[in-house]
């Protein structure tokens, strides 16, 4: 009988956690995105992020689960593909891509650089960068999601920032 | 202005992220793995609470008394006679030599018998296999344990009512240890069976031996609801008492353990398999005072990635049985790879061997894996014969899922060895296959590097990847391509894997959905590709651009860069590639519509 019990309540707290997940999911994938730059991956990191986010969660030990989230899926995502880095590294060189096909629509044109660009940073760089000007953290909740400092955050930004006009040829003013 | 700049990259990051959709399947994914990871906590727990129970009412009265070991068939029991049941035909290239003539009969008659219950007498263990010489012990899945004698014979040890697991040799092959238990669920004890004298020591609680390169004695000691966490004890030899002792995990997480223990070959260090949030291999120093486990860097990549068994065979290689990649809702790895972690430029890597799951023979990325070195061992069958041990060429190992056992050499050749078994050893005094490992064959390929195989007259084959698209790939997005196995001759893997490349799939791999850009017809288009100081790689082709008429269109470019970059940069030595055409750069780059890499 004991087992059935926790049984009961093992299901009742799983299937809490899906409201959590429904109401954070596509915000964090979209982080996992641009941080890896592979939607599939970027699904798989995701998901794994929740499965540990949920050993917490059963707890009741978030107070703030989409903050919670937010650095579940940079840790995640920034350990998976450190092995991954040369290819991304390697795709980005060829970047900057004058193809026809995608030079309809300037504004596509433009992510696709800025997009690129952004992969070749630095995994640290990228990753403040990110959640600075896509998910709009403040510094210091850039630094509390990265865990780092935010005098770190700060200088990470801007070497990113110059890194990225660099790599597409456009000069700070 | 910098402004603008900004929000232009606040933009255009809105723009990419907005292209991303939410994959409704990937709750469900979510979903399984909680309710697994409950599941396994909750089974540890009863395990624990079962083994408790156990270990108080029947392991523990019977630690006085314990019956002996015999290394001697049982009266009644007839010797089995093949280790290998069903041997497949080994690829082009396998290193299994043809049989040696002359292969010995298996005896008509057991070797003469002690009595089980008798005093210790020296030949018990050394004569399981008589004159053909002991080359493993198997403990199969019922907790037997079996002699594997050079000759093809494989002898029952026992059988016994008590179950072993986990057998080690020492290092000399005097010594093996053993994991028993009194029953299934009854808390492990450490035994260790002299195998010149027969003489058994009961070293108590603890499981999972291995030996260190002077003898030292590594186990787990895993005593359930005593409240501490799993600790790893260091012996200086079987008759000492522990003389180091060190956690398993760095927290404390006393319902999980450690199993699969190897030092590496100085001794300085130790590895073994976690199951800790998955499963994963963990090493410690333990040249410090206190030693503590850490992770084994490496993988980590592919949702599932794990480390599994690790083996340690030089002071920076480790074997693991890598799994991989969920693939559908469930949450069960799909695929299963040996190889060894190295060092690379990114920090350890893991660099394959074999695919344990594209063997043409079942293999359980699930299971309870397993892998030990086997020396240079190998098996080969005379025609009407029984199977054999004889010596190989390359370094070997045992692989196994908790069922069937298989012997994988460097090249990534495996031979099924034989079902129901859980874990084996290879006798390092072993009359077969005991040399030492030949260094340069058991490492991962290794572009441009002649591997010496020095008494071999046959070049060098080594197994390589190369990588394809599928044609049914559920998730098409232009870069995803698989890994498919090629041998290549010679000392130029990268070369190879290349040319193979660009022969694009066999028949048979069309049939099953393997496509891409290269063909016969492309075949031969390479002119060279090197490796310079510092890993560029530079993969100079003939043109084949007239070939490849959609090769340049956005989706055509990235698939066949994923397949050219993915087969390139599975070498350890390359750390990023350039491509031209007959020497030229801009026409390679040009043709595709891309900038040329600076």
């Amino acid at each position: 009988m004991r087992t059935a019990t926790v049984a009961t309540q093992s299901r009742a707290g799983v299937d809490g956690f899906a409201d959590v997940y429904a109401a954070h999911h596509a915000e964090a994938l979209r982080i996992a995105y641009l941080l890896c730059g592979d939607p599939h991956r970027a699904e798989d990191a995701v998901a794994e992020a929740f499965v540990k986010v949920y050993r917490r969660w059963s707890k009741g030990g978030i107070a703030q689960p989409r903050a919670y989230i937010r650095r579940a899926v940079v840790n995640e995502v920034n350990s998976r593909f450190r092995r991954l880095a040369v290819e991304r590294r390697e795709a980005a060189k060829r970047s900057g891509d004058d193809r026809g096909a995608r030079g309809d629509d300037e504004q596509v044109v433009d992510a696709d650089a800025m997009f690129s660009a952004l992969q070749r940073l630095p995994e640290r760089q990228r990753t403040a960068i990110v959640l600075r000007y896509y998910a709009d953290l403040t510094e210091q909740d850039t630094a509390a999601a990265m865990d780092i400092s935010v005098g770190t955050v700060k200088s990470s930004v801007s070497r990113g920032l110059a890194r990225m006009r660099a790599l597409l040829g456009e000069e700070a003013v | 202005m910098p402004g603008d700049f900004e929000d232009r990259l606040r933009r255009c990051m809105q723009t990419v992220a907005a292209d991303v959709t939410p994959d409704p399947r990937t709750w469900r994914k979510v979903e399984t793995r909680i309710r697994r990871d409950r599941t396994f906590r909750l089974a540890a727990l009863g395990l624990a609470t079962a083994a408790v129970v156990a270990f108080a009412t029947v392991a523990l009265p019977s630690l006085i008394g314990r019956g002996r070991i015999v290394f001697e068939p049982d009266v009644a029991e007839q010797p089995t006679q093949a280790p290998v049941p069903a041997p497949v035909p080994a690829p082009t290239g396998s290193p299994a030599p043809p049989a040696p003539e002359g292969v010995p009969e298996p005896p008509t008659e057991p070797p003469a018998l002690p009595s089980p219950a008798g005093p210790p007498e020296p030949r018990q263990a050394a004569t399981a296999c008589g004159s053909g010489g002991l080359v493993a012990v198997f403990a199969t899945v019922d907790g037997d344990l079996e002699a594997s004698c050079a000759d093809g014979r494989t002898v029952p040890l026992g059988p016994t009512p008590v179950r072993y697991a986990n057998p080690a040799f020492a290092p000399d092959g005097s010594v093996v240890a053993f994991e028993q238990r009194d029953a299934a669920d009854a808390s492990p004890t450490l035994v260790t069976v002299g195998l010149s004298d027969g003489g058994v020591t009961d070293l108590g609680p603890g499981a999972s031996p291995a030996f260190g390169p002077n003898g030292e004695l590594a186990s787990v000691l895993d005593e359930p609801g005593d409240g501490r966490q799993p600790v790893i004890q260091i012996r200086d030899d079987v008759f000492s008492e522990p003389r180091l002792e060190f956690p398993v995990f760095v927290e404390g997480a006393e319902e999980f353990t450690a199993r699969h223990l190897s030092f590496d070959p100085g001794g300085d260090r130790l590895y073994w398999e976690a199951a800790y949030e998955g499963r994963s291999a963990w090493e410690a120093d333990l040249t410090v005072d206190q030693p503590t486990g850490t992770p084994l860097e490496a993988f980590g990549a592919d949702e599932g990635a794990g480390f599994v068994a690790p083996s340690s065979r030089d002071a920076d290689t480790v074997d693991v049985i890598a799994t991989c990649c969920p693939v559908t809702d469930g949450d069960l790895p799909a695929t299963a790879a040996f190889g060894a972690v190295q060092p690379g430029p990114q920090g350890p890597e893991f660099a394959p061997i074999a695919s344990l799951t594209d063997l043409g023979v079942p293999f359980d990325p699930a299971g309870d894996l397993f892998v030990a070195p086997a020396g240079t061992a190998w098996v080969t069958q005379a025609e009407g014969g029984p199977p054999a041990w004889v010596q190989g060429e390359r370094s070997a190992w045992f692989v196994g899922d908790g069922q069937r056992l298989f012997l994988v050499d460097a090249n990534g050749v495996a031979e099924p060895l034989r079902g129901d078994v859980a874990s084996a050893a290879f006798n390092p005094a072993s009359p077969v296959g005991a040399q030492p490992p030949v260094s340069p064959e058991q490492t991962p390929p290794e572009p441009t590097v002649e591997p010496p195989g020095a008494e071999s007259s046959e070049p060098p084959v080594t197994v390589v990847q190369i990588y394809l698209p599928r044609a049914d790939d559920p998730n098409p997005d232009c870069t995803t391509t698989f890994a498919v196995q090629r041998q290549v001759e010679g000392p130029g893997v990268l070369t190879g894997a290349v040319e193979a490349l660009l022969a694009g799939p066999t028949e048979q791999e069309r049939a099953e959905g393997y496509g891409g850009w290269f063909s016969e017809e492309t075949a031969g288009y390479l002119n060279s590709a090197t490796i310079d100081a510092d890993g560029i790689a530079r993969v100079d082709f003939r043109d084949f651009s007239a070939l490849l008429n959609n090769a340049s269109t956005s989706c055509g470019s990235a698939i066949l860069l994923s397949q050219l970059d993915s087969t390139v940069l599975q070498f350890p030595a390359v750390t990023s590639v350039r491509y031209s055409f007959d020497g030229d750069e801009t026409a390679f780059y040009s043709w595709l519509q891309l900038v040329t890499p600076e």
